[in-house]
């Protein structure tokens, strides 16, 4: 078999679909037990899953795509933070990997996974990372076949820069602030059509602006005779001796997670996309997989700082996170516009009581900026619980890149006195609440930082099922393929061989893109 | 006559220390488990009493009357969202929500500033309570204290007063970009409609 020269068409755009979500079965509406063949079996409806199974059902092969979370239309949306969080995050959106330092790290459980709750942004990754990944674990990614499949993938997914007139003062303060100090920004390329600027990605778009897998890649699977079940949760891959012949778990329903039947899929092939951290869980169930399950998981650790200006800026109004700067990527830093839910952003403004009160009063006049980073030395892992089907996420916040972060956040900081702010809200432990000048916020830089004094958050994860070139490296292959286990493939972050620098999911889409098409070439 | 003496002193002492072990578990017992109001919420609450009288203690210690934000916690209904919001968490992590109510209502016998139940203290004394955490250097009494902020945060600026006050909307068109996008559509097809129904010329090209 030649994957070499895979023949790709770049020029397709997904239709618009009237009803995205007809042909899903929401199979907890059954209450029966499900028992279903096909060919390919694909857990996870993510950008990376939605991508396998469109793919691999347009090449001719019978496809099941499962999903545990249910289908969510723009007009099921809440805005509330609560509410959201219930409804489309696992655990609630409480899940935290645990070490010294707590960190926040949230995964959707939901038809379109992660692209229908997180910013949209699109980035390439540069190809000096996968040079990077290349001394790693010895894997070659030729970055001119990877970059067919990132313009496959942008075209399908209408990527463009964010315009303009959908920015909002919050991002255009930044922008401001980096051209003052003199360092690039750009408008963050997205996968919307259509935006209003509502800034309400994270807890769902109302306006179905954005282009996530459950209104694009999903709808074109079953157009192409793809089976796409809701409410399936796998929690384990069925083997005869060494090949993975489907997948069994439980039906549940979504919102209560309360199990209604037994869920089994026969298939000659197994994709896993089911998330870093869900991904490692299964195969370290399942027995499959090798030492390196569950090991390497790495995180991009963000901390945010709130820019405060005379003038109202209403942060609510703008492109969720519509201007970025990649002026220190090769450094590990990459600096961002944040917005996500005001009341879970406003629980590291500072004061108490009536203080805490006053400043929530002044909202109006504050944009949060953060920075995220690589931490190449930072390490955890993703292991299964002793009951339940949530992981066991565990993570070390090394030294060194708390002080990257704290390099970041000096810069940051010059970004927000460049965007003509009056105070800085660094929402830090052992730093004073308010910053109120240029010279004071040099303490951000000079300060002995460690990450126990930050209120770090990632929700970027990858590495828990690493490719490498060689099996005693790692999980799979260049290809997705479990180096252990014919006939099965991971196809989500969780196979990255380090950071890819950037906001994961094109990276990952790009890769899936590659892994389908190995598989629809006899992979 | 001195062993006599003796036995009896043993004995008081016996019954005194007996009695002061009683008087202490007593003021333990209430200390921990009685003088709490009557529920706030039905007796189907997610949340029991005692957690109620928690919950309502610390929303108005972080949402004071009177504030900028006028409206208290208690007022803004942060009980009866919290009971909600507890009450569809998985089994798991409303286990972990009741010792993190049972750790903040007894934290301050351990740390003070006021030793005492944190419900039964005065708002100034719990606002104190709540700004030791929160400023505490034991990184887990301030993850403690920022998970609580959080969902009560949460809670507070759900109420359409506090975000009236704040100026927050959730307009999902707010420059108005998608209303002028239907005004234009609709435009053009009134425009198109016009253009086909209209009176054709001879030789049939539109008016």
């Amino acid at each position: 078999m030649s994957r070499k020269n895979l023949s790709i068409r770049t020029d397709v755009t997904a239709p618009v679909f009237a009803d995205p979500h007809a042909g899903v079965r929401a199979a907890y509406e059954e209450s029966a037990d499900v028992e279903l063949s096909c060919d390919v079996v694909v857990v996870g409806s993510g950008p990376a899953g939605a991508l396998v199974a469109k793919e691999l059902a347009e090449a001719g092969r019978d496809v099941i795509l499962l999903e545990e979370g249910r289908a969510f239309g723009k007009k099921d949306m809440v805005t509330e933070a609560g509410a959201a969080m219930h409804r489309l995050f696992r655990e609630s959106g409480t899940r935290a990997a645990m070490g010294k330092t707590f960190f926040p790290t949230m995964q959707a459980i939901a038809l379109g996974g992660g692209s229908l709750i997180n910013s949209a942004i699109c980035a390439r990754t540069p190809e000096w990372v996968f040079e990077k990944w290349h001394k790693a674990t010895g894997v070659e990614l030729p970055y001119d076949q990877l970059t067919q499949h990132y313009d496959r993938v942008e075209k399908f997914l209408s990527v463009a820069p964010t315009p303009e007139e959908v920015q909002g003062e919050r991002n255009m303060r930044f922008k401001r602030g980096c051209d003052a100090i003199g360092i690039s920004s750009e408008p963050t390329w997205r996968n919307v059509d259509g935006c209003l600027g509502s800034s309400e990605c994270f807890t769902g778009c109302r306006n179905g602006a954005k282009k996530s897998t459950d209104i694009t890649y999903v709808p074109a699977a079953i157009a192409a005779g793809a089976r796409v079940l809701t409410g399936a949760r796998v929690q384990r891959v069925l083997r005869d001796g060494r090949r993975a012949v489907g997948v069994a778990g439980r039906i549940v329903e979504p919102l209560s997670r309360k199990e209604l039947g037994a869920l089994r899929v026969h298939a000659k092939t197994v994709v896993l996309a089911a998330g870093c951290m869900q991904t490692p869980v299964l195969l370290e169930r399942s027995e499959m997989g090798g030492d390196w399950v569950g090991k390497e998981l790495q995180l991009h650790p963000g901390l945010a700082i709130m820019a405060v200006f005379e003038d109202p800026i209403d942060p609510w109004k703008g492109a969720t996170q519509g201007y970025h700067s990649l002026e220190h990527l090769k450094e590990g830093i990459k600096l961002e516009v944040l917005w996500s839910p005001p009341a879970v952003l406003a629980a590291r403004l500072p004061g108490l009581g009536r203080d805490y009160q006053k400043a929530l009063s002044q909202y109006d006049r504050m944009a949060p900026f953060d920075v995220i980073i690589a931490a190449d030395r930072s390490r955890g892992t993703v292991r299964a619980k002793r009951s339940g089907d949530e992981p066991d996420i565990k993570f070390d916040f090394d030294k060194r890149d708390v002080r990257l972060i704290q390099r970041g956040l000096g810069v940051l900081s010059d970004v927000c006195w460049g965007s003509g702010c009056q105070s800085i809200l660094p929402g830090l432990h052992g730093v004073p609440e308010e910053l109120h000048s240029k010279e004071e916020s040099e303490l951000l830089r000079t300060v002995d930082l460690e990450g126990q004094h930050t209120i770090t958050a990632a929700n970027h994860a990858f590495g828990t099922a690493r490719m490498s070139a060689r099996a005693e490296d790692g999980v799979v292959d260049t290809w997705g393929k479990v180096w252990d286990t014919d006939g099965l493939y991971v196809a989500d972050t969780s196979i990255f061989a380090g950071s890819p620098a950037v906001n994961p999911m094109l990276t990952c889409m790009a890769l899936a893109d590659r892994i389908a098409l190995g598989i629809a070439q006899g992979g | 006559m001195i062993a006599s003496t003796m036995s009896r002193t043993g004995r008081v002492a016996t019954t005194m220390s007996a009695l002061a072990a009683v008087g202490l578990g007593a003021a333990a017992v209430r200390g921990v488990f009685l003088g709490y109001p009557v529920e706030r919420l039905a007796k189907s609450a997610f949340l029991s009493k005692k957690e109620q009288a928690i919950l309502a203690a610390l929303a108005d210690a972080f949402f004071p009357p009177g504030g900028a934000i006028p409206l208290s916690g208690t007022d803004a209904g942060l009980v009866e969202y919290f009971d909600d919001y507890a009450r569809q968490m998985p089994p798991g992590q409303g286990t972990l929500i009741r010792l993190l109510l049972a750790f903040l209502e007894h934290a301050p016998w351990a740390f003070g500033p006021k030793h005492g139940r944190f419900s039964s203290l005065s708002l100034e004394d719990r606002i104190a309570v709540l700004d030791r955490m929160r400023t505490s250097p034991i990184y887990f009494r301030r993850i403690s204290f920022l998970s609580m902020r959080t969902m009560l945060s949460m809670g507070y600026l759900a109420h359409p007063e506090v975000a009236s006050r704040i100026g927050m909307t959730a307009d999902n068109d707010p420059f108005g970009i998608g209303a002028r996008r239907a005004a234009q559509q609709a435009t053009q097809q009134a425009t198109q409609q016009a253009q086909q129904t209209s009176p054709r010329t001879s030789n049939g090209a539109a008016s």
